[in-house]
């Protein structure tokens, strides 16, 4: 199959599916608001995406949780089987997560003042579960596997050996099988317990993954960024970590950070500052890196010339400056008409949106009812 | 006329409907820009709509894809004065690459045109309109600059040849088996006829054979007739070249993609070069030359020129990396046929000749599977049905048996159609008539005229009646004497398994009937079961054994001989169809391994539909087979298991029932499918068991009458509580039910050492049983 990405209209929050060419799929987060007028039932149209296994069950073979902020896990609970694999029922028909890609911050959170949606709550303890059982019992089968995104302050991470993926690491396989994609944990970075409570917020606990996704033989077809909501200070650090190797940076498409956030850009305020607000040139960079004919994504409500933040019109300019002299593209998928999210395939030449079709239906589009009509 | 207001008028303008489908293809959102002019003189609108690629960011960045597809295509749409009756015409920009693999084969002397579908583009506008048109026109140029021209994976795309008039029938699997490992050219004859129509010029259809063609003076001598003014038809040549090996010493690969260019004999003579197999085309073609150089013809005759390319893997669709490239070239003496001569050259279009692999795979089946070969028994309309529908889908019989002649009646419904007055006049036997109509799907196949019956009565006849190497035979005769002689003990010894189909009841009822393995259960044990589970239902039991079915002289268990059942040919088909589906089944999957099958057709009263019952068969208890003066007897598992709850419910005493079934004369067998309980007034003790009377008469007339005579009782069962045969009490109750019954008489004791039996007939001593086959 197409290797693919899909990324959902769920407003100010992320959500997103890849599907590899080997059939994998992987969601990025989860923004499952109550279906409406203008909200469409993300949901469903990720049910209709999926696979189900030999038992019935759909499922994904892994989801990468950022970091636990409400619009990064909503409707985990309700949609998604928690839980011992032999416990799902064919009556509730959630969704199995073969293999969860957590931060490690789910190890700590509940013990401090920063408060955890019942969501994310829900998230760590099924992390927290899998990494029990896989202590006491070695990687377990599908549903019961878990890779932890980075390591944990005090070594508690120091003895999840094959599940803990470190910093700068690279990881090509799912479900301890190879697949068609490489991975770079590029965040969280290893944390100090003093500096943690300064800047170590959950959104700056959020994992950036680099993703260089396989197509038609070629390894490197489209390369991902995703940065969760990690704001200037990570993007700053991410930057003099990398760069001596900038090219761990490059992206063929960016989903720009904290829907396109000004916060990832830079330490002043947009709604203070304004125009006066100055950009970090070292975050700047680490969101700079972008290839010939780059798209920069916005999983954001529509950017407007206002002093909202996020989105923030500002990050847009900022984030079309950088991909303009590659001739590339910024994208809201806020702005695209229809409730369909928007798609994009990978082709050894690069990545390119899903053509719109045009159905048959055409024919019998019509004014009527649009407007009142008056006659004479 | 307010309802056009918003379209331009005028002489200047383009007809109404072509302006509308300009302003829709304009609002389509792959388009870009769409510049249109009309020409009042010729009638025709030509637009050039630029349409977006789509292409992947690295190419739309610098403007192109890796094989020249642009960022924005344009495509150019000539409307004619019919639009939209007919499809505008669609083409790319002189300078598209035509090495690409999905452009139509039309030559350097017209523009590209893409093949945007398999289907009828007129046909695509219809359904979906200009929109529909241009979303496929959309579809091919992203999908164009996504083609990687030397994929494996995907398989060598062929040059296309969708829309030629020009067409070559042949055995593709003979053709791409001729190359060795030396390049090569020969001869092969075949047959052509041309065909002029009034609105298109001349074209060729030519079948090749396998048979070599010399090109000695002999051979090219033409022979040609025209059978009217419109078609003329002859000998023809076909010249097949292919490549050998390459100076590296591996087979000669054609591995480049090569836009069609070939127009005349240069151009030929050069790409049959390019493909490796040009010194033996150039040698062949001399020769030819030579051969006409004296000759001269008023009519032209055609030469077909096959170059077999060599890709580097398989052709898309084939099993084989040969690519077939038919030429045709019209000759008429004193042709200069050497490499600068620009004599015209047509493409030709080569197709699959009919084989039983194009069936299967027209069929939406796989192609290659080796079929099991059959025999077919009975030629009239169901087996004629059942054998078209079965080579249709490459599936033919082998052998086909019948007995008979066909009649002028037998058209009604048989599969052939009538032939001319001529021929009806030679009469004709059904089995060789339709072998002669389905040879064409299956050359080996074989007929034989025979009374079937005949033959296997007789024990060094019966032998070879069928070949050995059948998987199956299917009898259709709807005859309950070839069923009775298939079921020979000498028979069913030698034969393959046998399947049997037919209607019952003036055709409203389908039967087919599958055999078991070693004919266990056999065709009679299956009638059994039939005609139990069709008397069970009153509906079943009134079309078939009804005083409707009485009316029309039903033999029972009769199949239709068409006389007997006035039906439609409409009817018969439907009722048939699902059985040769069934078949198709059986001969793709093999027959089941266990057990036999049946399957109950009830076709509706006013003909619209079916409901169908297929029940599986279990094997059946062989007490005795049948021998020389000793009848066989086979028990359905049912009736064993009824007896041996009947003997658990009364323990340390006897009991015993009815036994119901058939008794054929022909095997000498017993076939028993049902027990009745005995009436209440019996006596069960440890040293008897008495048969009661009460309500037993009426009893077992309603039985007989429910079944129409095809049940009836064969005799009685009842045990013994220790292993013995029969007692003198048995005897003298045997011997006195013997001479009431005109067939011999069945006791069947149920012992704990297995079944004893008696059979009585009145003509002829008691026959007892030795200890026999254990049955439980």
């Amino acid at each position: 199959m197409t290797a693919s990405t899909v990324h959902f209209r769920v407003g100010n929050g992320d959500m997103a599916l890849i599907e590899l060419e080997d059939g994998r799929t992987i969601l990025v987060d989860v923004n499952a608001r109550q279906p409406g007028a203008d909200i469409p039932d993300v949901i469903a149209q990720l049910r209709k995406r999926l696979k189900r296994d030999a038992s019935g069950r759909l499922y994904l073979d892994a989801f990468l949780l950022t970091h636990p902020d409400q619009d990064h896990c909503r409707g985990l609970r309700e949609h998604f089987h928690l839980g011992p694999p032999e416990t799902w029922f064919k009556t509730s028909d959630k969704i199995v997560i073969r293999e969860m890609w957590s931060s490690p911050i789910v190890f700590r959170r509940a013990s401090r003042d920063h408060k955890l949606c019942e969501d994310a709550d829900a998230w760590a303890c099924e992390a927290r579960r899998r990494v029990k059982r896989f202590r006491a019992l070695g990687i377990g089968s599908d549903g019961e596997r878990i890779r932890i995104m980075g390591e944990d302050v005090d070594g508690k991470t120091d003895d999840l050996g094959p599940i803990l993926v470190k910093i700068d690491e690279e990881f090509s396989s799912i479900c301890s099988a190879t697949s068609q994609f490489k991975a770079r944990l590029i965040a969280p970075m290893p944390a100090s317990d003093n500096e943690e409570d300064e800047i170590l917020s959950k959104n700056n606990s959020s994992v950036i993954l680099g993703l260089a996704i396989q197509a038609d033989g070629y390894a490197d077809a489209s390369r991902y960024l995703f940065g969760g909501d990690a704001e200037v200070g990570i993007w700053e650090q991410v930057w003099d970590r990398n760069k001596e190797r900038k090219h761990v940076l490059e992206y063929d498409v960016l989903v720009a950070p904290h829907h396109c956030s000004w916060r990832s850009l830079s330490w002043d305020s947009w709604s203070d500052y304004g125009e006066d607000a100055e950009v970090s040139e070292a975050a700047r960079s680490a969101l700079g890196q972008a290839r010939s004919g780059a798209e920069v994504i916005a999983s954001s409500k529509k950017v407007k010339d206002d002093h909202d933040d996020p989105p923030c019109i500002r990050a847009k300019r900022e984030y079309e400056d950088i991909v303009e002299p590659q001739k590339g593209t910024f994208t809201c998928i806020a702005d695209r008409p229809g409730s369909d999210p928007y798609e994009i395939e990978v082709t050894h030449a690069g990545h390119k949106p899903k053509r719109p079709t045009v159905s048959a239906t055409v024919a019998a589009s019509t004014g009527i009812g649009a407007t009142p009509l008056p006659h004479g | 006329m307010a309802d056009t207001a918003a379209l331009p008028q005028g002489p200047d303008a383009p007809p109404r409907a072509v302006a509308r489908a300009l302003r829709l293809i304009a609002l389509h959102p792959s388009v870009r820009a769409v510049e249109s002019a009309h020409s009042a003189e010729t009638g025709l609108t030509t637009a050039t709509v630029l349409i977006d690629a789509n292409l992947p960011a690295r190419w739309r960045v610098r403007g192109w894809a890796d094989n020249g597809v642009r960022a924005e295509e344009p495509v150019t749409f000539v409307f004619s004065a019919t639009y939209p009756l007919q499809e505008p015409y669609v083409h790319l920009r002189e300078d598209f690459d035509r090495s690409h693999p999905h452009l139509q084969p039309r030559g350097p002397a017209h523009p590209p045109e893409p093949c945007l579908l398999l289907g009828s583009v007129r046909e695509l506008l219809r359904s979906r309109g200009i929109v529909g048109l241009v979303e496929q026109v959309a579809d091919w140029i992203e999908r164009a600059a996504l083609v990687r021209l030397n994929d494996a994976s995907r398989g060598w795309e062929v040059t296309r040849r969708d829309e030629i008039d020009d067409l070559a029938i042949l055995d593709t699997a003979w053709v791409r088996a001729l190359p060795g490992r030396d390049a090569g050219c020969d001869g092969y004859i075949a047959v052509y006829a041309a065909v002029s129509a009034a609105d298109r010029p001349e074209s060729y259809r030519l079948i090749v054979s396998t048979h070599r063609h010399g090109l000695t003076d002999g051979d090219c001598r033409w022979r040609s007739e025209a059978n009217s003014e419109t078609e003329r038809c002859g000998d023809a040549l076909a010249l097949i070249a292919w490549s050998g090996r390459a100076p590296s010493g591996g087979p000669f690969v054609a591995s480049d993609y090569l836009p069609e260019s070939v127009v005349d004999v240069a151009s030929l003579h050069a790409r049959a070069n390019v493909l490796g197999c040009g010194e033996q085309l150039r040698a062949k073609l001399g020769l030819l030359q030579s051969r006409l150089r004296d000759k001269s013809s008023d009519v032209p005759h055609p030469v077909l020129v096959i170059l077999l390319a060599r890709r580097p893997f398989d052709v898309a669709g084939a099993n084989s990396p040969i690519e077939i490239c038919p030429y045709l070239i019209e000759v008429r003496g004193k042709d200069d046929l050497g490499p600068a001569s620009g004599k015209p050259v047509r493409l030709v279009a080569p197709l699959e000749q009919v084989s039983a692999d194009l069936m299967r795979l027209a069929s939406g089946e796989e192609a290659g599977a080796g079929p099991a070969r059959w025999t077919l028994l009975g030629c009239g309309s169901v087996g004629s049905k059942i054998a078209t529908h079965m080579a249709r889908s490459g599936r033919g019989p082998s052998v086909l048996i019948d007995r008979d002649g066909m009649r002028p009646h037998n058209y009604a419904r048989h599969a052939l159609f009538p032939t001319s007055r001529a021929e009806q006049l030679q009469s004709a036997d059904k089995a060789p008539l339709l072998g002669k109509s389905l040879v064409e799907f299956n050359e080996a196949i074989g007929t034989v005229t025979t009374d079937i019956v005949a033959r296997l009565a007789d024990p060094a006849t019966a032998a070879d009646a069928f070949r050995s190497d059948a998987a199956f035979v299917v009898n259709a005769t709807g005859s309950l004497a070839v069923r009775e002689a298939l079921c020979l003990q000498h028979v069913m010894a030698t034969r393959p398994r046998v399947v049997e189909t037919c209607l019952l009841g003036a055709g409203r009822i389908a039967y087919m009937a599958v055999e078991g393995p070693a004919a266990n259960p056999s065709l009679g044990d299956i009638a059994a079961e039939a005609y139990r589970a069709l008397s069970a239902d009153i509906a079943t039991s009134t079309i078939v054994f009804g005083p409707d079915a009485a009316a029309r002289q039903i033999a029972i268990g009769q199949g239709c001989s068409s006389l007997t059942f006035p039906m439609t040919d409409a009817h018969l088909s439907a009722m048939t169809a699902p059985m040769a589906t069934v078949l198709g089944k059986l001969h793709a999957g093999g027959l089941p391994t266990a057990g036999g099958e049946l399957l109950i057709g009830l076709g509706a009263e006013d003909g619209l539909g079916q409901s169908w019952t297929h029940a599986a068969i279990e094997p059946w208890t062989v007490v005795r087979e049948a021998s020389a003066g000793e009848p066989g007897i086979r028990v359905s598992p049912r009736v064993d298991a009824e007896i041996a709850r009947e003997v658990a419910a009364h323990p340390g005493s006897e009991t015993g029932g009815i036994i119901l079934g058939r008794y054929s004369d022909v095997t000498d067998s017993f076939h028993v499918v049902d027990t009745l309980p005995a009436p209440p007034d019996s006596r069960f003790s440890p040293e008897e068991f008495v048969l009661g009377v009460e309500g037993l008469p009426e009893r077992l007339q309603d039985l007989v009458e429910r079944s129409g005579g095809s049940l009836y009782p064969l005799g009685t069962w009842h045990n013994h509580l220790v292993t013995s045969g029969p007692s003198h009490k048995d005897m003298a109750t045997a011997l006195r039910l013997a001479v009431e019954q005109a067939f011999p008489l069945l006791m069947l004791i149920h012992t704990p050492g297995g079944y004893r039996f008696l059979g009585v007939e009145a003509t002829a001593g008691p026959s007892v049983s030795a200890p026999s086959r254990e049955a439980a």
